[in-house]
């Protein structure tokens, strides 16, 4: 019996063992490769998850990887631009709050990812190939995108500078599409969604803001053009590096 | 017969080897490359101690890729002692590039080589290798990636460089291996974040400018690429200057030089002018250069050269003028000319025209001296008398040939081209007044001043009596035509071309076609006048007579009542060249087939190799990331291809080459290369006649048939090894930047039937460029050695040579001082071959024997050149040089040559 008793211990205490050993071996596709990076930011931003909890600085935290659950917060001057491992971007405007959730496979760029917002606003720019779901969800609202620029505020406001979203009303399920230039609102309890048409001037407004922190600046070519000593006319081509928006 | 024939291919051979004593002075000093870089242009240099502009009448540079029929060729430039030859990329074909130098003097005949013997069968061979950039990597399969940051050619500020990558990929699939981070060519692996799927790294302070990252997979066997890319670091606030659109207003330059010199005693001033311009407009550049000399001579071919060349995108080019136009190896092919040469390429390359017309040389006219009667006589009594007329020194002249040539070419030659081309080469025979006979010097009394009126009368009875110094020149006509196709499979990499051409040669055109008389007087009595009729259609192409090299028309059963004359086609005018080659970035596979008969001919190319058929095989691979070079080479030829001789010569050579070309400087560069060659005809070396042990040194080769002793064809059986190996190395020492060149190559022929067939030589180069950090000089020291002994005793010769000169610059870079110092010793020893035994009647006895005489001859030549160069502004500069040279020994000489330039950019 003691001998049975010690053959079951023995075994119990290898599988435990083995078990913390495997688990500590393991390391999933998710610990390994983050669901997406915190480009730049300025001045405080946030980020928290379990028993991280820290304010990024601009020298220790260039580049910071976001983990599914984390959640970043910026304050009232605050702007973050992140970036996904597919290249879309979020923008996110001072006083906003997400959480970033998802999970990716090891060898394929298709990956299902969604964004909290807990509070703000985010503008975001959806690659369009195929790289799995990408959903922005607020208390009243869920927009579905792919490949699209569009942006959502925490109260259920949504709006598209480009591409098609599927916005939907958490409370209800009511389903409408948008498109290029189109609006749409969900109502406090999440049960209607208005829609609606922006004017140009109404887009360049709720754009305002998200040019804060510019992705990399992009070459671009000007030619100086005047006559020269002879009386022909010369060219000088100048390089410049200007912002990509 | 046959002992004629070979005492003159000796006294030839002799002649050959000897040609460095005869221009004793002049030796070529040259530093080969140890390997030539296919991503530049090149350089090759070559000095010759003691020579000036004065001596210098043509400096040409032959080049080939491994594997062509001839040489092209290409005039030499020479400035400050130096002559400089440029080789552009495109000269850069295939895997090797083989050349030798050709200085032809103004006042001699003997032209100068390097290498000195033989150079056009023992030409410099150099490796080419794809240059310093970074080799291509093989890509990773099965990893997939994102690139996060920085978008590839996009420009971040020097506080927001951020590089962030995303792997995407199944570990199962690819090898095992790690993940390696560069960044301009620095390993960060270990600095930066790496996961498996994520790497990511905060580079510290790059500066600004364009950086390159590469992200590599790196197995236990090779170093695979999974992205590479670059971007800028830039200050937001400041532009970067791109540099002028192209000007409208053309660039140029021109030189005006005068020289004052003593040559041998002799004073003498030069004048020259040169000037070029080139400019653009869009699409359509343009280009004209000229060169004027006091030298000028109508006794030489022109001196004064000029030429304009244009051209609109890549469809059409024109160039007129002195022009160096290529058609095919087998027509010309960088061969001078003046006159016009163009080519169009339209319709996506798939129609393509060329055509040239002009000269190939000018008329240089006769210009004879007397008629020189020189009788016999026998015991006071005139017996026989015989009238010569002479030419004055260097009084014999050439006829003016004429030269036009086409090419068209249908398809793309990067898929599919089918291409037809014909040149004709004629000499005007009207061009100069040319003496035949009597008949054409009766109308000038100066020649007919030397002749009595009994004289004369005789000449005008049989002016055939007149002969003429060296016979007089005949003009000459050549046709080639021939057709040539090229295919290209798999994005080019797999290629095929073949050419074959015909070609005909007229020794003598004088009297146009042939005619009834003259057909009848060759045996062509029958021959109709609808026959003859064709052939004056065919003079438009060529002139064909009883002067053709081959005539294709052979007599059956000579000498019996039923023969007759046929037409047949001769074989032996054709040329013809094919081959397949598989070209990928690690490995280039040729082979090659040529057929090229004995009378092939063009006289536009002279250095086309005629009388051979074989393949040359090659492969060329790299290795260790594209920095090692393998090159193996087998090559099979034969000669007699249309069986006109007694016996085939086989030759079989092996090549291998092994080039190292590092991608960091501080590693040296190195090339070895060997050749091995045996060359055999299959005769037996045998010669029961001369003394016992002297079979070897036989005049004659004998064999016996059916108890009869014959003569057969001399024997050839000798194996020929060339080692060639070449160094090169930067290295930092005492804050100078170092450029040191060493080069060894080795040439040993082993005659195994003939017993003064020997032949070994061997030289060493050395050289050294400094550039010092601290003081605005550079130097250059070159030390060279060579050492020739051939047939066995009879020319021994050792050649040491150095030089060391630099450039001091100061005011700013406005004044450059310059001088160099080079110094050649030389040593040779001579003894001739005679025949023994040749005093008998039997001539089967003779053998040769080396002279008991030793000729010696010691020489040292001493170079000062010293120079100056001040930039008044960026578009003036003057130019002063000049050159004193010393040559010691038995004729004691001083030269010296000084030199004033302005040169005008604009």
């Amino acid at each position: 019996m003691k001998k049975a008793t010690s053959i079951v211990v023995s075994l119990v205490l290898a599988i435990v063992l083995g078990a913390m050993l495997a688990s500590d071996l393991y390391i999933p596709v998710e610990q390994e490769r983050p669901l997406a990076i915190v480009r730049r930011f300025k001045p405080q931003v946030q980020l928290a998850n379990g028993d991280k909890d820290f304010i990024l600085d601009l020298t220790e935290n260039l580049g910071e990887q976001l983990y599914n659950g984390d959640t970043l917060s910026t304050d009232t001057k605050g702007y973050a631009l992140v970036i996904f491992m597919d290249n879309t971007v979020a923008k996110v405007k001072p006083e906003s709050m997400l959480i970033v959730r998802g999970e990716s496979l090891a060898d394929s760029k298709i990956s299902d990812r969604r964004i909290n917002l807990e509070s703000g606003e985010i503008f975001m720019e959806v690659e369009p190939l195929g790289s799995g779901t990408f959903e922005v969800a607020t208390s009243r609202s869920l927009a579905s995108v792919k490949g699209t620029k569009f942006g959502t505020k925490s109260f259920g406001y949504i709006w598209v500078q480009e591409g098609q979203v599927d916005v939907t009303a958490t409370t209800s399920g009511q389903t409408v599409s948008l498109f290029e230039k189109m609006f749409a609102s969900v109502d406090n309890s999440g049960n209607n969604i208005e829609t609606g048409n922006l004017t140009q001037e109404e887009i360049d407004d709720l754009d305002q803001g998200y040019d804060e922190l510019d992705e990399d600046l992009i070459e671009r070519t000007i030619i100086l053009r005047f006559k020269d000593a002879n009386g022909q006319i010369q060219e000088i081509p100048i390089n410049i590096f200007e912002k990509g928006n | 017969m046959k002992k004629g024939v070979l005492s003159v291919a000796l006294i030839l051979g002799f002649v050959t080897l000897c040609s460095q004593t005869i221009n004793a002075q002049f030796t070529v000093q040259h530093q080969q490359p140890t390997v030539l870089d296919r991503t530049t242009t090149n350089v090759l240099e070559f000095f010759v101690p003691g020579i000036n502009q004065n001596d210098v009448l043509d400096a040409l540079l032959f080049y080939k890729n491994e594997g062509d029929l001839g040489y092209s060729q290409k005039e030499i430039g020479f400035q400050n002692g130096v002559f400089t030859a440029l080789i552009s990329p495109e000269e850069l074909i295939g895997t090797s590039f083989e050349y030798y130098f050709q200085l032809s003097l103004r006042n001699s005949d003997q032209d100068i080589f390097f290498p000195e013997n033989l150079p056009s069968e023992n030409p410099v061979e150099v490796n080419i290798v794809e240059g310093n950039d970074e080799p291509e990597l093989p890509k990773a399969e099965g990893i997939d990636y994102s690139v996060l940051s920085p978008k590839p050619g996009n420009g971040l500020a020097q506080n927001d460089a951020y590089i962030a990558i995303a792997l995407y990929y199944d570990k199962n699939e690819i090898e095992d291996g790690e993940f390696q981070l560069v960044l301009d060519e620095r390993d960060v692996t270990s600095l930066a974040d790496t996961s498996s799927y994520f790497i990511s790294y905060v580079p510290k302070k790059l500066k600004h400018g364009t950086h390159t990252i590469r992200l590599n997979y790196v197995t236990a066997n090779e170093i695979l690429e999974v992205v590479a890319w670059s971007f800028n670091i830039v200050d937001p606030k400041k532009a970067s200057y791109k540099g002028l659109t192209p000007r409208l207003i053309p660039t140029g330059r021109v030189e005006l030089t005068a020289r004052n010199q003593t040559i041998s005693g002799d004073i003498n001033n030069a004048y020259t002018g040169r000037s070029y311009l080139n400019g653009s407009y869009g699409l359509f550049k343009y280009s004209i250069n000229g060169f004027l000399t006091s030298q000028e001579s109508n006794r030489l071919q022109p001196q004064n050269r000029f030429g304009i060349s244009l051209r609109l995108g890549k469809w059409w080019e024109l160039e007129a003028g002195h022009v160096y136009p290529s058609l095919s190896k087998f027509t010309i092919s960088g061969r001078r000319m003046y006159g016009v040469n163009t080519s169009l390429h339209v319709l996506w390359d798939v129609i393509n025209v060329q055509f040239l017309y002009g000269e190939l040389s000018r008329k240089i006219t006769n210009e004879y001296s007397s008629v020189d009667v020189d009788t016999v006589l026998a015991a006071g009594i005139p017996q026989d008398t015989t009238y010569t007329l002479r030419y004055n020194d260097r009084g014999r002249g050439t006829f003016k040939r004429k030269i036009i040539g086409g090419r068209v070419g249908l398809g793309n030659p990067k898929h599919f081209q089918i291409g037809i081309q014909a040149m004709k080469v004629e000499d005007d025979s009207t061009s100069i007044f040319n003496v035949l006979n009597y008949n054409d010097i009766t109308g000038s009394p100066q020649l007919l001043s030397s002749l009595s009126f009994e004289d004369q009368i005789k000449l005008s009875q049989n002016p055939d009596l007149l002969q003429i110094q060296g016979g007089s020149p005949r003009p000459k006509g050549n046709f080639v035509a021939g057709a040539d196709m090229k295919i290209g499979l798999a994005n080019n990499k797999i290629r095929f071309r073949t050419e074959t051409v015909a070609s005909a040669l007229n020794n003598d055109i004088y009297g146009g076609p042939l005619d009834s008389l003259r057909a009848a007087d060759i045996g062509f009595e029958d021959i109709d006048q609808g026959e003859l009729d064709i052939l004056g259609q065919l003079s438009r192409y060529i002139i064909i007579n009883e002067n053709m090299s081959v005539i294709p028309i052979r007599f059956k059963n000579f000498n019996t009542d039923s023969s007759a004359s046929e037409a047949f086609f001769p074989t032996s005018i054709l040329g013809s060249d094919s081959e397949f080659s598989v070209n990928f970035p690690k490995n280039t596979f040729s082979i090659q087939y040529r057929w090229v008969g004995p009378e092939f001919v063009s006289l536009a190319n002279s250095t086309i190799r005629k009388d051979i058929a074989g393949f040359t095989v090659s492969d060329r691979f790299r290795m260790l990331k594209n920095q090692i070079y393998v090159t193996l080479g087998y090559e099979t030829l034969n000669d007699n291809v249309s069986n006109t001789k007694e016996a085939t010569t086989n030759t079989i050579s092996y090549r291998t080459n092994v080039s190292w070309y590092p991608i960091k400087n501080a590693l040296p560069k190195i090339s070895v290369g060997f050749r091995f060659r045996t060359r055999e005809n299959g005769v037996t070396r045998f010669n029961s006649e001369v003394p016992l042990g002297l079979e070897n040194s036989a005049v004659q080769n004998l064999t016996v048939e059916d108890g009869d002793t014959l003569t057969t064809t001399i024997p050839r059986m000798n194996s020929t090894l060339n080692l060639n190996m070449s160094i090169t190395q930067q290295f930092r020492l005492l804050d100078m930047v170092h450029d040191a060149t060493i080069s060894f190559s080795s040439l040993n022929t082993k005659d195994e039937v003939f017993t003064y067939g020997d032949a070994k030589s061997s030289s060493v180069s050395f050289n050294i460029g400094t550039r010092f950090e601290n003081i605005p000089l550079r130097t250059q020291l070159g030390l060279t050695s060579n050492s020739t002994q051939s047939g066995n005793g009879q020319l021994d010769i050792d050649i040491f040579g150095m030089y060391a000169g630099g450039s001091y610059f100061m005011l700013n870079g406005k004044l450059a001082l310059n001088s160099r110092i080079a110094f050649t010793s030389n040593h040779s020893k001579t003894r001739t071959l005679s025949v023994a035994n040749g005093e008998d009647s039997n001539f089967l006895n003779d053998y040769y024997v080396l002279s008991d005489i030793q000729n010696s001859s010691v020489f040292g030549t001493y170079v000062l050149i010293a120079g100056a160069e001040y930039k008044l502004d960026n578009n003036h500069s003057f130019l002063f040089d000049s050159n004193f040279t010393n040559v010691s020994g038995r004729n004691s000489i001083n030269d010296r040559v000084v030199q004033l330039r302005y040169i005008y950019r604009f």
